[in-house]
C-alpha cells in the first residue's frame, strides 16, 4: 500500500466539506434554472396577456386613415408594465410614445421584418440596457399593414434572479462550512477510539503492561478493542513469564548456593591442614562461589525490576555521611575516599532508599576497582531540589562510543576482562541504572572536568533534598 | 581458627554449651549449617520440619532458634509465633528473599533478626552472638528509671506499667533500655541498630521500626498515638519522660 499524503482525519473532513459544497451547488443550480425559467415564463405570459389586451383595445379605437397624432394619444391611454415602450407600425413607419428612450433601431431586424410582414410575433432579446421581451400584434382596423409593438424590459426578473443567485451562493457556502464542521465532528468522533488505542499502546510501551481498553461500548469497535486487549494480555503474560523465570531460577539457585557457601566456609576453616594443591583448588572454588552469589543476587534484583515488583523504601540520611560510608564499605572497609562538597551541599539531608543507593555506589566503586584503581574522589553538589553525586577515578576513562553501552546488561566494554579473572558479569551498572530510575534519577559518564585521565560517573537524583 | 579453638574450648571446659536449634527442611543446607555452626563453637540441634522443631524445642529447649520460613507443613512464621508464645528466646528468620513482605512478616511473627540465603556462616555466628550478648547484658548498673506510669529496671530486667510487669522479648527490652539511657534524646535507626543488634551503618532500618511497633503495642496506652516511644520524623526515635 502506498502511504497516503493526508491522514484519515484530513480526508474525512475534506470529503464532508467537498461533498456538502458539491451537493449544495448542484441543488442551487437546479433551483436557479427552475426558478429563472418559471419567473421568465410568468413574466412573459403577463406581458403577452397585457399586450394582447392592449392590441385589442387599440384596434377598436383605430380606423382607416387615422393620423399619427391620434395614434400616439390612443397608445398612451393603455396601461403597460413599468418600463415598457409602446410603438406602432403604421403605413410602413414606426411611431414610439417616447422616441428619446426607445426606437425600432433597438429591435432585432428579424423581429422588425416579422412586424412588416404583419404577423403576430414575440421575441426575447438583449437590448442595450436590459433584456427585453417584445410583442407585436397586427391592428386590422387601422390598415392592412399596421401593428402594435410593445417592448418590456425584464429588469425586475433579473433583479429577482440576481437576489436568488446571491442567496443560493450564500446557502452553498454555509452548507459547505456546515459540512466541514460535521466532517470535523465525525472525524473526531470516529477517530477518538483510535486515539485511545494509541494512548494505551504508548502506556504499554512505557512499561504499564496492565493497561487495557474498555470493551462493550460499540460493537463496531469491539473487534479492535478485543484484539488489542488480547494482544496486550499475551504480551504481558510473555514478559511476566520471562521475568518470573529469571526470578524463579535465582530463587532455586539460592539453596545450592547456601550449601556451597557453607561448605566452602567449613573447608576454609581447615585450609591450613590441606595439601597445597587442594588449597589452590579451594581458593578457586571460594572465589567463584562468591562471584556466583553476586550474580544470583544481581539477577534476582534485576528480575524484580522486570516483574515490576519493586518499591522504594526511603529514609532520610545525611548525604555526605552516607556517601562517605558507602564508599568505605564498598572498599571492604580498607579505603577512605575524599568527599568534596560544592557550596550549599555540606549538610544536605536527602530522602533515598539507602540500600539501593548504597548498592549503586558499591557497584560503581567495584567498577572503578576493576577498570581503574578505584574511586579517587567523590563530589556532592546540590541541583535544585535534587543532588548530584560524582565519582571520579584515574583510570583510562570510558571511550565515547561506549558511554551508553556500558550501562546495558551483560556488557563490559572493550576493556572488559583485562584485569585477571575477577571480572564482574556486567549486571552491576545496569542495576545502577534501574535503582536510579526507580528514584527518578539517572547516571551518565563523562571525562574528568580537570582534563586528567579518568572517568567521571555522574549520578543525578532529583527531588530528594529534605528542607528543614 | 581462633573462633574454632575458643568454641572447642568452651565446649570442653564444661561451660554450658550454647545450643542453636536449626529448623531447615533441606538436608544439605541443614547439615552444612550444623557443620559451620559447630566450627564457630555452637552446639546445634536439628529439625527438618516445623512440627519436629516445636517438639524438640519443648523437650530440649535452645538458646537461639534459626528458622527457615519456607517449610513444608506448618511454616516458619507459625513456628516463630508458637515459640514466641512461650519464650523470649532469640529467633533468627532465614528468608529466601529480602522483599519487604517476607522480612516484615517474619519480624511481626516475633523474630529478632533475619538473614537472607545464601549467608556466610560467619555472619550467622555474628548475629547469634549479638543476640545472645544482648540477652545476657542486662546487668549494667543503671538504676531503675521512671517514665510516667512506665518503670524500667535494667538491673532486674523488669518493666512495670502501672505497677504491673510487662512481658517483653529480650530485643524489645534491650531497645527500651537503650532508649531509656537517654531520655528525650533522639536515637537514629543506625545508632539503635548498632547498639541493639550490632549492625553497622547499613543495617536494615525495618528491624528497628518493627520492634518499635511491637514494643508500642505492649507499653503504649494507644499504640497509634504513642506517648512514650515517639517517632522523630527523619531522625529516629526517642523516649519521652
Amino acid at each position: 500500500m502506498t502511504p497516503r499524503r493526508f491522514g484519515l482525519r484530513a480526508r474525512v473532513i475534506a470529503a464532508f466539506g467537498i461533498g456538502a459544497l458539491l451537493l449544495s451547488l448542484l441543488l442551487s443550480a437546479v433551483t436557479y434554472s427552475l426558478t429563472l425559467g418559471n419567473l421568465v415564463d410568468r413574466r412573459q405570459s403577463d406581458v403577452r396577456t397585457n399586450a394582447i389586451a392592449n392590441a385589442q383595445g387599440i384596434n377598436e379605437e383605430v380606423f382607416q386613415d387615422i393620423d399619427r397624432g391620434r395614434l400616439t394619444d390612443i397608445l398612451r391611454r393603455f396601461d403597460v408594465p413599468e418600463g415598457s415602450h409602446q410603438g406602432m407600425l403604421h403605413l410602413g413607419e414606426f411611431y414610439w410614445t417616447n422616441t428619446l428612450q426607445f426606437t425600432d433601431d433597438q429591435l432585432p431586424t428579424a423581429f422588425v421584418a416579422e412586424v412588416f410582414e404583419g404577423t403576430p410575433v414575440e421575441m426575447t432579446f438583449d437590448g442595450t440596457e436590459a433584456v427585453y421581451y417584445a410583442v407585436s400584434l397586427p391592428l386590422p382596423n387601422a390598415n392592412a399593414s399596421a401593428s402594435y409593438v410593445q417592448a418590456t424590459p425584464l429588469t425586475d426578473v433579473d433583479d429577482t434572479v440576481n437576489g436568488l443567485l446571491a442567496t443560493l451562493a450564500g446557502a452553498s457556502a454555509v452548507t459547505a462550512i456546515l459540512g466541514l464542521g460535521f466532517g470535523i465532528y465525525t472525524a473526531t468522533r470516529l477517530l477518538a477510539p483510535l486515539g485511545e488505542v494509541s494512548a494505551a499502546a504508548e502506556q504499554i510501551a512505557q512499561g504499564q503492561l496492565s493497561t487495557r481498553l474498555d470493551e462493550g461500548r460499540d460493537p463496531d469497535l469491539d473487534r479492535l478493542i478485543v484484539s488489542f486487549n488480547g494482544m496486550t494480555s499475551a504480551l504481558e503474560e510473555r514478559i511476566m513469564r520471562d521475568s518470573r523465570f529469571a526470578s524463579d531460577v535465582s530463587h532455586e539457585l539460592r539453596s545450592p548456593l547456601m550449601t556451597l557457601t557453607g561448605s566452602v566456609a567449613v573447608l576454609e576453616k581447615r585450609r591450613e591442614d590441606m595439601p597445597e594443591r587442594a588449597q589452590v583448588a579451594l581458593d578457586l572454588l571460594s572465589a567463584d562461589v562468591r562471584r556466583f552469589k553476586v550474580l544470583v543476587e544481581d539477577l534476582l534484583e534485576i528480575s524484580r525490576f522486570d516483574v515490576g515488583a519493586v518499591e522504594l523504601d526511603t529514609e532520610e540520611v545525611l548525604l555526605s555521611e552516607f556517601v562517605r560510608r558507602s564508599l568505605h564499605a564498598a572498599s571492604g572497609g580498607t579505603r577512605e575516599v575524599p568527599v568534596i562538597h560544592e557550596a550549599g551541599a555540606e549538610d544536605l539531608i536527602v530522602e533515598i532508599d539507602k540500600r539501593r543507593i548504597a548498592q549503586v555506589i558499591r557497584n560503581l566503586s567495584e567498577n572503578a576497582d576493576k577498570y581503574a584503581d578505584g574511586v579517587t574522589q567523590a563530589r556532592i553538589a546540590r541541583d535544585g531540589d535534587g543532588v548530584r553525586i560524582e565519582l571520579e577515578d584515574e583510570g583510562p576513562g570510558v571511550p565515547e562510543t561506549e558511554r551508553e553501552l556500558i550501562f546495558e546488561r551483560f556488557s563490559r566494554g572493550s576493556e572488559g576482562g583485562r584485569r585477571g579473572t575477577s571480572t564482574g558479569v556486567g549486571l552491576g551498572l545496569s542495576l545502577v541504572v534501574e535503582h536510579l530510575r526507580l528514584h527518578g534519577g539517572k547516571i551518565w559518564v563523562t571525562d574528568r572536568v580537570d582534563g586528567l585521565n579518568g572517568a567521571r560517573f555522574v549520578l543525578s537524583l532529583p527531588d530528594v533534598v529534605v528542607d528543614e | 581458627m581462633i573462633d574454632h579453638t575458643l568454641g572447642a574450648k568452651s565446649g570442653s571446659i564444661g561451660v554450658v554449651e550454647t545450643r542453636v536449634l536449626t529448623v531447615e527442611d533441606d538436608d544439605s543446607i541443614r547439615t552444612v549449617v550444623k557443620l559451620a555452626l559447630e566450627d564457630e563453637g555452637w552446639g546445634v540441634l536439628e529439625a527438618g520440619s516445623g512440627e519436629d522443631a516445636l517438639e524438640l524445642f519443648r523437650t530440649e529447649g535452645a538458646d537461639c532458634v534459626l528458622i527457615d520460613i519456607m517449610l513444608p507443613g506448618i511454616n516458619g512464621f507459625e513456628v516463630c509465633r508458637a515459640i514466641r508464645r512461650t519464650t523470649d528466646v532469640p529467633i533468627i528468620m532465614v528468608t529466601a528473599r529480602s522483599d519487604t513482605h517476607d522480612v516484615v512478616a517474619g519480624l511481626e511473627a516475633g523474630a529478632d533478626d533475619y538473614l537472607t540465603k545464601p549467608f556466610e556462616p560467619k555472619e550467622l555466628s555474628a548475629r547469634i552472638r549479638a543476640l545472645l550478648r544482648r540477652a545476657r547484658s542486662q546487668n549494667n548498673d543503671n538504676a531503675s528509671m521512671s517514665f510516667g506510669e512506665l518503670e524500667v529496671s535494667p538491673d532486674e530486667g523488669v518493666v512495670l506499667l502501672r505497677g504491673e510487669p510487662v512481658h517483653l522479648t529480650k530485643t524489645e527490652f534491650k531497645l527500651l533500655v537503650e532508649l531509656a539511657s537517654g531520655p528525650s534524646k533522639v536515637f537514629s535507626r543506625e545508632t539503635l541498630l548498632e547498639k541493639v543488634w550490632g549492625y553497622d551503618y547499613f543495617g536494615d532500618g525495618r528491624l528497628v521500626d518493627v520492634h518499635v511497633r511491637r514494643l508500642r503495642t505492649k507499653i503504649e496506652p494507644d499504640p497509634a498515638d504513642p506517648r512514650y516511644v515517639v517517632t522523630v520524623r527523619g531522625l529516629g526515635y526517642k523516649l519521652v519522660p
